[in-house]
This record gives C-alpha cells, structure tokens and sequence, in this order.
C-alpha cells in the first residue's frame, strides 16, 4: 500500500512537453491509465517501478493509494480536442494494468497479472494477463495470446483472435470472425452474428462450449480422445462432419445433429442460423 | 430376450391393451427393468415419428411435371417462377438490407450526439431498470418495449458522439435488424419453431445490450 | 408474411378450380404447396431413391382426377389419400428386385461415416427406409402419418392383428437408431 510519502505529482505543462517519469511501486499496486486517444504499448520489467513516457505531449501521472494513474495532459477542464499522444510504459511483471479510452490502440506484452482494456476505437493485442482478463473495444480487433484465467474479450465491429489461451473464455463480436486456437478451456461462450467461429483446443470433461453465429461458419476441430457430447443446430446452413452423426430432430427447414465421442462427458452446443457447421478431425 | 409380454408393449403404448392387460403388464414392468427400457425406447421412436417434418425434393421436380401435362389452349405453362411456399427460406441481401435499412432510419435516428470529453468527474447515465419477460411469447414484444426505451433515453440526453462512433454504432444496427428481419421472415414460415424462437430471442438481446453500450456513451458532466 | 390456414385452403379450392380448367399455373401453385408433404411420404414409403418418380407420378395423376374433386374435404386430403393410394397400389410393380433385397437385407445397422462432403451419415428417416416393406408402410401410415389399425388393414389388405405386428417390429426395429 502507497504512503502519502510516495505520492508523486507531475503536472504536465501548457506547452507540448514529454513526460519521462518513473515511480517506484510496491507489490499489488496497479496502474489505471485513461486517455482519450493515444497508442500506449505497454512492456515488463523485473523492478518494482513503473516508467511512463509520452510524446509529443506530456501525461499527467500521479499515485495514490496504491494506483498509478495516468490522465490526459490536455483538456482536463473540459471541450477542444484531445491531442494524441503515444505513451510507452513499463511495469512490474505481476502488476494489474487498466487501460481505458476513447481512441486507443494498445499494445501490452509478458504481462503476468491482471489486464483491462476499454476503448471505443483501437486495436487491442496482448501477450499474457493473469487470473481476469478483459478486452473490450467497440470498433476494432482484438488479439490475445498466452491468456490465463477469466477471460473476457468483445468487440462489436472487429475480429477476435485468440490463442494459446487457458481458463474460462468468453469471446464475442458482432460483426467480425471469432477465432480461438491452441485454446485450454473448460467454458467457452463465442459468439458473433455476422462472422464465423473457428474453434481448436482441447474439450475437458464436465467442460461446457459453445459457439454460436448467425451467418457464419462454425468449424471445430475434435481433439484425438476426446468424451464430447455435441450438438449442433443450423436453420438455412448445413453440416459437415468427419464423424458419424445422428439426426436429431429437424423442424421445418432446421435441423439438429447429435454426437458422442468417447464418455461424453463434456457438452459442445454449436449454433448457426445461415452457415455450416463443420466437424473435423485435427 | 423374450417373455410373452414383449410382443404387446407396442400395444400398450398405444393404449389398445384391455384394463386387465394393463394392470397385468403394469404389474410386471415394474419388476422387469429390460421390459420397462423398451417402453421407454417404444415411445421415444413413436415421439421422433410424430415429430418429422416435410422436405422439399432435392432436385426441383416440377419441370419433369410440366412437361407431362397436356397443354390446355389459351393458358401459358410458367418454366420458371418464384417458389410460394419453399419450407427452406433464402433472403437476397438487397431485401435484408431494405428491410434493416427501415429499422434503422427509426431506431438510430434519434440517437446520436456528440460525447463530450471524458476528463474530471463524469457520472454515467442512469439506465433504467431493465426487466423483459422471461419466456415472452413473443420476443418481438418483450424487447421492443424495452429497445424503444434506450432509444428515447438516448433522444433525451441528446448528447454528440463523435462521427466515428456514429458509424460503428449504426453499422452495427444494420447488421443487427438484418438478422433480426431474417429470423422473423423464418419464423413468419414456421411459428412453432423452437430453435428460431430462441434465436430471435438471443438476436433481439444484442441489440438491446448494444444500445445500452450506446446509452452509456452518453455521459452528463458532473 | 405467411398466409393464414383459411386464405391458403381458400387459395387451394380456388387453385383446383382453375387447374381443373387447364390452368398450370394454378397447377404449379398447388404442387409448390404439397409436394413436401407427398415427397417426404413417398421417400419413407418407398426410398429415396423412387420418391422423386412417385412423387411426379402422383401430381400426374393428381391432374388427370381433378374434374373429380369437389371441394367438399380439403385439397390437401384428396391429395393426400391419392397419393398413398398411388404408393400402395404401385408396389405390386415397381422395384420389384429392389423390394426383394431390401427384405433380405438386415440393414440397420449403422452405417459409418461416409466420406467427408457427405454431411449427414444415419438417420431416422433412412432408417424408415430400410425397415422391410409390411413394416414399413404400417410404420409409416400408423405413426407418421395417423392412421388408426383397422384403416391400415382395409388399405393393406391385412389382418388388425398383422398391422399391430408389423407395427411393433418396426418399432423394435427403429429404436436402435435413436441411441447414439
């Protein structure tokens, strides 16, 4: 916990100044950023301190009660433009890291604790984040990779990529491709209306999947000894399968499919209104 | 394995045993677990049977048809013409996006102002409570209600988003009724559907949850 | 969108009128209407592969008859009981061979995966279609399509008992493809 004797205040000026700051952090501190539009990449370190650079224009950063905060520099009274700026900051590998804007792309790598990203414009790629993950941007991409724990990653117009990630997913986008690889789930809940959903990971007992698009394709590639219970419903689409199906139950122009493989123990719900739905052996 | 029961579990099933019958089999399903799973499996067949539905031929059958029709004077054999009543519904995309395109002139054209800058204290909107119906009848009623809330808490708070926003906000809109056009002109076909109820449902709370997103845009300076 | 039950049955009366004119057109909207329902019959009676013949064979028919419906059951009745007409009547002729492998063959049994493009491998209906043909048809006009066991003796020219029989073994048959 942050003393009032570590609090640290840098005011950045009325003329475009770079900020070049660091701040000596102690273990569970976390670091909230917010600015209205920036490019912020954000890096690891093994010291216990935080450095902020930013440019053209300075950020303001202070620390209090445990936070790292950085703000706009600009336009804090309110009205004018924001100016953009391209903040690079590097932190304690475990440290929590919040990011949040209007119009940010940001860029954080070998983060080892939790990570939020809220932005309205931007493109979102990380590399790590523990225990919650949570991406969310209204207009653009999303890419995650080497994720851990909760994880939570939606865009409405935008894809969503995710790799080599483990723990709960859930990956949503309207209108954009949902693709999930070299994933280790025990629930995933994709979802996209106008877009497909490309699953590749592993299916664990007692785990529950699904993936569910309106116009889309839904691919899954079944793993090699896999108990999976699958059902899978497409209204104008059709089906592709590389194992034997039963037919469900059809009503009148949709049709569902079932299967089990080995114990059946985990349960896959695969939803499409207009596109197929495709099983493959990996 | 067979006992003399066996032969008229169909029966029972059907309800065709008299009453002695059927206390007699009753009476010895409950200690013969073999015969009690086949009365299970007996119904469920039955259950499937009931529930199969007509499809449409593969290969359009009606040009074979025609062509063996002898031709009355004065009337004009059609070759080709637009199915009435095919159970497999296709859309053009210039009909979905007439139809979406409807829905958005009323729903995102009250909606969008600019956001004002996000610095200081800002407190977000209030949303009101929203409950929808749990198992409405009809999706289209429960949602709309609640759609036709944000969109005039949006027209009230009249605050500017900037155009970018606008954009996207409107895109997804479109895309939205448009799915949204297209699970009702199924379900128009085919009322009973569960699958498509279901479907409607979830499509009708995206976008609901994407105007809440829009709503909480909208920020009242403090 | 959709019409209601009347306007269409209204539309049909009024589509036999004029097709029974000469009109294909009506013809044509009459056949758009049904021909699910006596394909998908005349597949679970006799196959898939004779359900495309039948199913244009009995619209012919259906043209030929048309001065004789008078409108007094619902088109979709006359048309339904011709065409079961047209398939039980039919089974005297046609795929005769075809008839006999299908009795001799224990094909229920799951049939595998088929090669990839394929999309569906078993299901219920081709499992209808491989049943051996008494049973079928009984399966078929007693469970698909309702028909109660003395209106199936009279149209098979069985006895109650022999329906009620064929009927069972069916089932029995059928219950195999409902587990995975």
């Amino acid at each position: 916990m942050l003393t009032t004797l570590m609090l640290t205040m840098i005011m950045a000026g009325p003329v475009a100044q770079q900020t070049d700051t660091v701040v000596p952090v102690p273990a569970g501190a976390r670091l909230d950023v917010e600015l209205m539009r920036a490019d912020v990449t954000v890096r690891t370190w093994d010291r216990r301190e935080v450095r902020i650079v930013s440019r053209p224009g300075g950020v303001d950063v202070r620390a209090t009660d445990g936070t790292v905060k950085v703000r706009s520099g600009f336009g804090r009274a309110g009205g004018g433009a924001m100016e953009h700026v391209t903040v690079e900051i590097t932190v304690p590998r475990d440290m929590g890291v919040g990011l949040d804007g209007h119009s940010l792309n940001a860029d954080l790598r070998g983060m080892g604790g939790e990570v939020t990203v809220t932005t309205l414009q931007g493109r979102v790629r990380l590399e790590g984040g523990r225990q919650h993950v949570q991406l969310h941007a209204l207009q653009g991409a999303i890419d995650c990779a080497g994720a851990e724990g909760r994880i939570d990653l939606e865009t409405t117009n935008g894809s969503i990529m995710a790799t080599g990630i483990a723990g709960d997913i859930r990956a949503h986008s309207l209108n954009g491709q949902v693709t999930l690889r070299d994933v280790r789930a025990s629930t995933v809940d994709a979802y996209t209306l106008n877009g497909g959903i490309e699953y590749a990971g592993t299916i664990t007992a007692g785990g529950e999947y699904t993936l569910e698009t309106h116009s889309g394709n839904v691919t899954v590639a079944i793993p090699e000894r896999v108990g999976v219970t699958i059902e899978a419903s497409t209204f104008g689409g059709a089906f592709e399968s590389d194992f034997p199906v039963t037919l469900q139950k059809s009503e009148s122009g949709g049709r569902t499919v079932s299967l089990s493989l080995g114990d059946g123990k985990a349960r896959m719900k695969l939803t499409s209104f207009g596109g197929t739905i495709r099983l493959r052996r990996p | 394995m067979t006992d003399h029961w066996t032969d008229r579990l169909s029966e029972y099933v059907d309800g065709d045993l008299s009453p002695n019958e059927r206390r007699a089999l009753e009476a010895h399903l409950s200690g013969c677990p073999t015969c009690a799973g086949v009365v299970a499996d007996l119904r469920a067949v039955v259950a499937t049977a009931s529930e199969l539905t007509d499809r449409d031929p593969a290969v359009d059958l009606w040009p074979g048809i025609a062509a063996q029709l002898p031709s009355a004077p004065g009337v004009t054999s059609l070759s080709r013409r637009q199915r009435l009543h095919q159970r497999r519904v296709t859309f053009s995309v210039p009909q979905l996006a007439a139809a979406g395109l409807a829905l958005v002139l009323v729903s995102s054209g009250l909606l969008w102002a600019a956001l004002r800058d996000r610095g200081g204290d800002v407190s977000p909107v209030e949303l009101p409570a929203m409950t929808v119906a749990a198992a409405a009848a009809d999706p289209a009623t429960a949602y709309g209600a609640a759609i036709a809330d944000l969109e005039a808490l949006l027209a009230q708070h009249r605050e500017s988003l900037d155009t970018a926003t606008v954009r996207v906000l409107e895109e997804s809109l479109t895309i939205i009724d448009r799915a949204i056009a297209e699970a009702q002109a199924a379900l128009a076909e085919d009322p009973a559907n569960r699958y498509l109820n279901g479907h409607l449902t979830t499509t009708m709370q995206r976008k609901l949850t994407l105007l809440q997103q829009a709503v909480s845009l909208t920020t009242v300076a403090s | 969108m959709s019409l209601s039950r009347d306007a269409v049955a209204g539309g049909d009366l009024g589509d036999a009128r004029l097709a029974a004119a000469g009109d294909h057109a009506a013809f044509e909207r009459l056949y758009r209407g049904h021909v699910a329902r006596i394909h998908s019959l005349a597949c679970r009676m006799l196959g898939p592969e004779d359900a495309d013949e039948a199913t244009q064979e009995i619209f012919i028919r259906v043209w030929e008859k048309l001065g004789s419906f008078r409108g007094d059951a619902a088109f979709g009745t006359w048309l339904h009981r011709l065409a079961i007409n047209h398939l039980l009547g039919g089974r005297a002729s046609r795929g005769r061979d075809r008839e006999r492998m299908r009795q001799d063959s224990v094909a229920l049994e799951t049939a595998g995966a088929r090669n990839r493009d394929t999309a569906l491998t078993m299901d219920f209906e081709a499992a209808i279609a491989r049943l051996p043909r008494g049973a079928r048809e009984v399966f078929v006009l007693h469970d698909v399509e309702g028909f109660k066991h003395h209106e199936i003796a009279q149209l098979l020219g069985v006895t109650e008992g022999t329906s009620k029989a064929q009927l069972h073994r069916a089932r029995m048959s059928l219950r195999r493809h409902l587990e995975r």
